[in-house]
């Protein structure tokens, strides 16, 4: 490979040169020594810029012995002497040409060569850089997520085990007839309660790995707004069993279509409204249109979220108790992942999700989402189908 | 009808999971009926042909034969009402399912009182499938087939046709879970069957019509993703 890129170099130098002379040829008794020289100049210039000083050197011998050989008078014709003192001007200024632009190009190649290195070496760093930081930050991540899961998942499976094998104890203890019903009730409630959480558990973190996994591509479904209500609504009805819940949105927005993930969102709204403001107290939910956007707003009367963590506690593991645990426990505050994965599923929408305090300074607060208008249900065409 | 009232109905399960036919054989013998189980959907249409069920649950995903096509092939040869149990979010196998003959299902994990009252709700259906005269009654409702008239607790309810074609076919199929494509090719017929939007706006004026309160129905109540269930009262 490297021979036959020398070979490239020298048999290119010299083959410029025969065909300049080639085209010269024709002229050959009208042309002067200095139109000969010029061009070959030219030619040498180029191939100590290309391939560098060697091949430059050599082209620049053969450019004064062809000169000679061609331009000097009739009677010395084949001879290679140097006839004239201007011949060897001529050879000098051709060689030290050759060196300088020969050079010159060298060394701007190595400055490029130089420059190359320099920016790879910065590339790998940088490279390494942020391939470390994210390293460090899924291992935070992986070990935050470990915590939370072992501990989520444990807790409620605690209780079912625990109450599980009470029942076996006493069923084994004791004959039917004088077996404690209602200790045995309050055991399988437990069971049935903590499972549905344990299963609330998984439901979010699979939302999650989905978001995470970018595999949430914004769904081409679509369903009305109260048909989005209905659905999370009636999904929430267990963590919302003891409060007064009002709805309020009219038949213009209510027959407005919304993509489906956002019942998952307002799902989430209301789970963690129920989360966060004492128990009791009414939810109330909003639907309006708002010029091209659908705004679905969550009130609740809790103590409202600090406006300096209004932005915090839609990240991912961020939690936060206003009502203050004594003990700083976070059992029931869940994973903390609940806004986080209602604000992915807003942006993948092209929505909004924020926090507001709750009006003329009321307790409480207000979560809302808009996401933009996709279609109305009711176009003309379907009228006519039913009429 | 009465063949149930004599006999103890019989329910085939068919999952691949063992423990949940375990599982609900226990509750299920407590409540009088009789179990038998499968693990794929081979096995289980072979145990069908064989024994002869009253009702079919059966799980989605097995190995060899699925659940899909273990409703195709019951619902070739047979009218039985099959249950399907599935996983949440996975509403898109439901929808195929249930266009693929199943008559309803329950999302895993579920409640044993919630698969109850689907059994008994698909075993009182298939067993008044077979009302031949010209009044068809089902809950509160009375439609008189060949007047096209249709009456709520005794009183008259004026439809327009489309509607009242809706309400039959919805009466018809009480209880049972139907997507809008089902109703698409039974209510305008299959030259519609891209048009979910005409099934909202026909639902909606229905509601109006026979519902007290139609932002909560009480009888055409909507299956979240899948369609619609229709509860004629009791």
């Amino acid at each position: 490979m490297r021979f036959r890129n020398t070979f490239v170099r020298y048999g290119g130098t010299f083959a410029c040169l025969t065909l300049v002379a080639l085209a010269l040829w024709p002229f050959h008794p009208d042309t002067r020594p200095l139109t000969a020289a010029a061009c070959l100049s030219l030619v040498l210039m180029g191939v100590a810029i290309n391939w560098g000083t060697g091949p430059a050197l050599l082209g620049s011998i053969a450019s004064a012995l062809y000169i000679n050989f061609y331009y000097v008078p009739p009677i010395d014709r084949f001879s290679f002497r140097l006839a004239q003192d201007d011949d060897l001007v001529a050879l000098i200024a051709f060689l030290v040409m050759s060196i300088v632009a020969g050079q010159l190009s060298a060394r701007a190649q190595r400055r490029a060569d130089e420059n190359l290195q320099l920016y790879e070496k910065l590339r790998v760093a940088f490279e390494q850089a942020s391939q470390l930081e994210a390293l460090k930050r899924s291992e935070r991540f992986k070990s935050v997520l470990l915590d939370t899961v072992t501990h989520d998942l444990r807790t409620p499976l605690t209780s079912i085990k625990a109450a599980a094998t009470s029942l076996v104890d006493f069923t084994q203890r004791a004959p039917f007839e004088e077996r404690n019903s209602a200790r045995e009730k309050k055991l399988l409630r437990i069971i049935v309660e903590q499972s549905d959480r344990l299963n609330r558990f998984i439901d979010e973190m699979v939302e999650f790995a989905k978001l995470e996994s970018g595999s949430k591509k914004p769904t081409g479904e679509l369903h009305p707004v109260e048909e989005i209500l209905g659905t999370s609504l009636a999904r929430a009805e267990a963590v919302l069993a003891d409060r007064r819940v009002t709805v309020e949105c009219d038949e213009n927005t209510g027959s407005v279509m919304l993509p489906k993930p956002t019942a998952e969102v307002l799902f989430l709204l209301l789970e963690n409204a129920a989360r966060h403001s004492p128990a009791g107290t009414p939810v109330c939910v909003t639907a309006s249109e708002q010029q091209d956007n659908v705004v679905i707003e969550v009130g609740d009367q809790g103590a409202g979220v600090p406006a300096e963590i209004r932005e915090k506690i839609f990240e991912k593991f961020f939690q936060f108790d206003a009502g203050g645990r004594k003990d700083g426990s976070t059992v029931g505050l869940g994973l903390g992942l609940g806004l986080a994965i209602a604000r992915g599923i807003i942006e993948t929408q092209g929505g909004k999700i924020w926090v507001e305090s709750n009006r003329n300074g009321k307790p409480g607060a207000r979560f809302m989402f808009s996401v933009p208008l996709a279609e109305r249900a009711i176009s003309t065409a379907s009228e006519q189908v039913i009429a | 009808m009465t063949e149930l009232g004599n006999k103890t109905a019989r329910i085939l399960i068919v999952d691949d999971e063992p423990d949940i036919p375990e599982v609900l054989q226990t509750s299920l013998v407590t409540h009088g009926f009789e179990i038998r189980s499968a693990d794929d959907g081979e096995t289980g249409l072979d145990l069908f042909k064989a024994w002869q069920p009253d009702l079919v649950i059966t799980d989605l995903s097995m190995p060899r034969m699925g659940g899909i096509a273990l409703c195709k092939a019951i619902r070739s040869a047979s009218a039985v009402p099959i249950i399907v149990l599935s996983v949440k979010g996975d509403e898109a196998t439901k929808v195929h399912a249930l266009e693929c003959g199943a008559d309803d299902y329950v999302t895993k994990p579920f409640g044993m009182n919630e698969l109850l009252a689907r059994i008994k709700a698909a075993l009182r259906r298939s067993s008044r499938a077979l009302i031949t005269s010209n009044v068809l009654r089902a809950g509160d409702f009375t439609l008189d087939i060949s007047a096209r008239r249709a009456e709520i607790s005794g009183r008259e309810v004026p439809l327009t046709p489309k509607e009242y074609d809706l309400l039959k076919f919805l009466l018809e199929n009480a209880d049972r879970v139907v997507t809008p494509k089902t109703l698409l090719m039974n209510v305008w017929g299959r030259t519609y069957s891209d048009q979910s939007d005409a099934v909202r706006v026909l639902v909606r004026q229905l509601r109006k019509k026979i519902e007290l309160s139609p932002s909560s129905p009480k009888y055409l109540k909507t299956e979240p993703w899948i369609g619609y269930r229709f509860k004629p009262g009791d």
